[in-house]
C-alpha cells in the first residue's frame, strides 16, 4: 500500500521527475561520491531570534549504518562560508569562511577544530563527541548523529525502476542511518555584525590536502561502506533526460 | 613496650602519609589533562575542492556536470554559468510531467515561471537567510523543514493559482513529513546516532 500522493501515485512518470526528487546532496557528483569523508550530505542554516543566537550545520558520509563509526578525516576541510550584506543584494564573496579540521592526539583520540567563528577570539578546539563551549553562545559539536534528511528514496528507486511514480509519505529511507555532523552556533549579532548586515548567504565546501598522506602519515577513508545511490547516480549520469 | 607502641604509631603515620600520597596520585590522574590535538595548518588555498552545497537538491538535481559545479563557486552561479543547464533540465521536468500535474488536480507553472520562481532561490546556490524575518526553509534550512516537497512545488507548481502555494506538495505530503527521530531542543540538536 502506498499511502501517499494521491492522484499522482499511479501516474506514469518520466526519468527527469527522478532526478529532483532526489533532494539533498548525499553521493552527489562523481569525485564527491568516491571521497566518503568529504561528501557533504546537506547544509542547514537558522537563526533565533529569541535566542540571539545563529546556527549552521554540515553532515557528511551519510548512509552511516547502525553502529558504524563516525568518519574523521585530518587531511579533509569542511569551510562553511558566510556572505552578508545591508541588503538582500550580495557580492556573493565570503566575508567569513568558518573553517574545520580534525585531528589526533597523541593517542589517536580525534580532536576538532573550527577557526573563524565569528565573536571567537581564537580557533575553537576540543575532542569530538562532546559540545565545546566558548562563551555562552557560541558552541562546537562534531560527531556521529543520525541523519537529519528524511525522504522517500526508496520510492524514488522503485519510480526509477518501473517509471511509476511510488512515494510512500510514511517510508524515510534515511531512517535508522547515521552521519557525521558539525554545528557550530554563534552570538546572532556576531555574525550580523550588530545586525547592520541581516542578510546572510551561506555554503559548504570540502577539500582535501592532495599531498598530506605523504606528510602525515594519515591516510584518507575514501572508501564507502554503502552505497545505496548507485542507481540514482546512474540517473543523474544520463544528464536528465527521459 | 614503649617503643612497640611509637614503632605502631610511626607505622600508622607513614600508612596514612602513603595513602594520602596515594590520594593525591589518584586526584591528579582523574582531572582530565588537556588534550592536545594536531590540526593541519595549511593554507586553505593549498587543498583540492572536493564538494559544495548550499540549497538542498540544486547541484543533485538540475545540474549535469556535477564535479566542474562542485568547483566553482557561487560568484560563478551569479554570472550565469549555470543557467543553461538548470534551464535545460527544468525544461525537461515540465515536458515529462506537466501532463502528470494536471491529472492530479495541480497546475503546473510553464519553464519560464518556474525559474523566475526558483531562481532567485538556487541562483548562486546557496542558503539566503534574512535574519530581520522568521526562520524557516527557503529562509535559511531547520532541520525539520520539508525542503524537498518545497523544492518540488516552487519548481513544478504555478504559485499562486487555485490556491497553490509553496506548502502545497509538503501539505499533502507526498515526502514523509518529519524526521524518523526526534530532534533535540537544545544543542546540537540532531537526535542521537543508531
Amino acid at each position: 500500500m502506498k499511502p501517499a500522493f494521491k492522484g499522482l501515485v499511479t501516474l506514469g512518470l518520466a526519468t527527469p521527475l527522478l532526478v529532483i526528487l532526489m533532494g539533498s546532496d548525499h553521493k552527489d557528483g562523481p569525485s564527491a561520491t568516491a571521497d566518503h569523508a568529504a561528501d557533504i550530505a546537506d547544509l542547514y542554516a537558522w537563526h533565533s531570534t529569541s535566542a540571539g543566537t545563529f546556527t549552521a550545520v554540515v553532515t557528511f558520509a551519510g548512509f552511516g549504518a547502525p553502529g558504524a563509526p563516525a568518519v574523521y578525516d585530518a587531511n579533509a576541510l569542511y569551510t562553511i562560508h558566510v556572505d552578508r550584506s545591508a541588503t538582500t543584494t550580495f557580492d556573493n564573496t565570503p566575508k567569513v569562511d568558518i573553517n574545520i579540521r580534525f585531528g589526533k592526539d597523541a593517542s589517536g583520540h580525534f580532536g576538532v577544530q573550527v577557526e573563524n567563528l565569528p565573536g571567537a577570539t581564537a580557533a575553537i578546539k576540543g575532542a569530538v563527541e562532546t559540545t565545546l563551549n566558548d562563551g555562552p553562545k557560541r558552541k562546537v559539536f562534531a560527531g556521529l548523529r543520525d541523519d537529519p534528511f528524511f525522504f522517500d528514496l526508496d520510492g524514488f528507486k522503485s519510480t526509477a525502476a518501473t517509471g511509476t511514480l511510488h512515494f510512500d509519505n510514511t517510508h524515510d529511507t534515511f531512517a535508522g542511518t547515521n552521519v557525521t555532523a558539525v554545528v557550530v552556533e554563534m552570538d546572532l549579532a556576531d555574525i550580523t555584525v550588530g545586525g547592520t548586515l541581516p542578510h546572510l548567504q551561506l555554503w559548504a565546501t570540502t577539500a582535501r590536502k592532495p599531498t598530506a598522506i605523504a606528510r602525515t602519515g594519515i591516510a584518507p577513508d575514501p572508501t564507502p561502506t554503502h552505497r545505496p545511490l548507485t542507481l540514482i547516480g546512474s540517473v543523474i549520469a544520463t544528464g536528465n533526460t527521459p | 613496650m614503649i617503643r612497640t607502641h611509637l614503632i605502631l604509631i610511626a607505622g600508622v603515620v607513614a600508612g596514612t602519609g602513603m595513602l594520602l600520597a596515594g590520594c593525591g596520585g589518584h586526584n591528579t590522574s582523574s582531572t582530565p589533562a588537556p588534550q592536545v590535538f594536531t590540526f593541519l595548518a595549511d593554507d586553505t588555498a593549498s587543498y583540492v575542492r572536493i564538494d559544495r552545497v548550499g540549497m538542498p537538491a540544486v547541484g543533485t538535481a538540475v545540474i549535469t556536470n556535477k564535479d566542474a559545479y562542485n568547483d566553482s563557486n557561487p560568484a560563478d552561479d551569479a554570472q550565469g554559468t549555470w543557467v543553461p543547464q538548470i534551464q535545460s533540465n527544468v525544461a525537461g521536468l515540465h515536458s515529462a510531467l506537466d501532463d502528470d500535474l494536471t491529472g492530479a488536480g495541480l497546475t503546473p507553472a510553464t519553464t519560464g515561471e518556474s525559474l523566475a520562481q526558483a531562481g532567485p532561490l538556487i541562483v548562486p546556490d546557496t542558503l539566503k537567510i534574512d535574519t530581520a524575518a522568521a526562520s524557516g526553509f527557503p529562509n535559511g534550512r531547520q532541520l525539520a523543514d520539508p525542503v524537498v516537497d518545497v523544492t518540488l512545488a516552487v519548481v513544478l507548481l504555478k504559485l499562486g493559482t487555485a490556491g497553490q502555494t509553496a506548502l502545497t506538495l509538503a501539505n499533502l505530503p507526498l515526502n514523509p513529513p518529519a524526521n524518523d527521530k526526534a530532534f533535540l531542543s537544545g544543542f546540537p540538536y540532531l537526535a542521537a546516532p543508531f
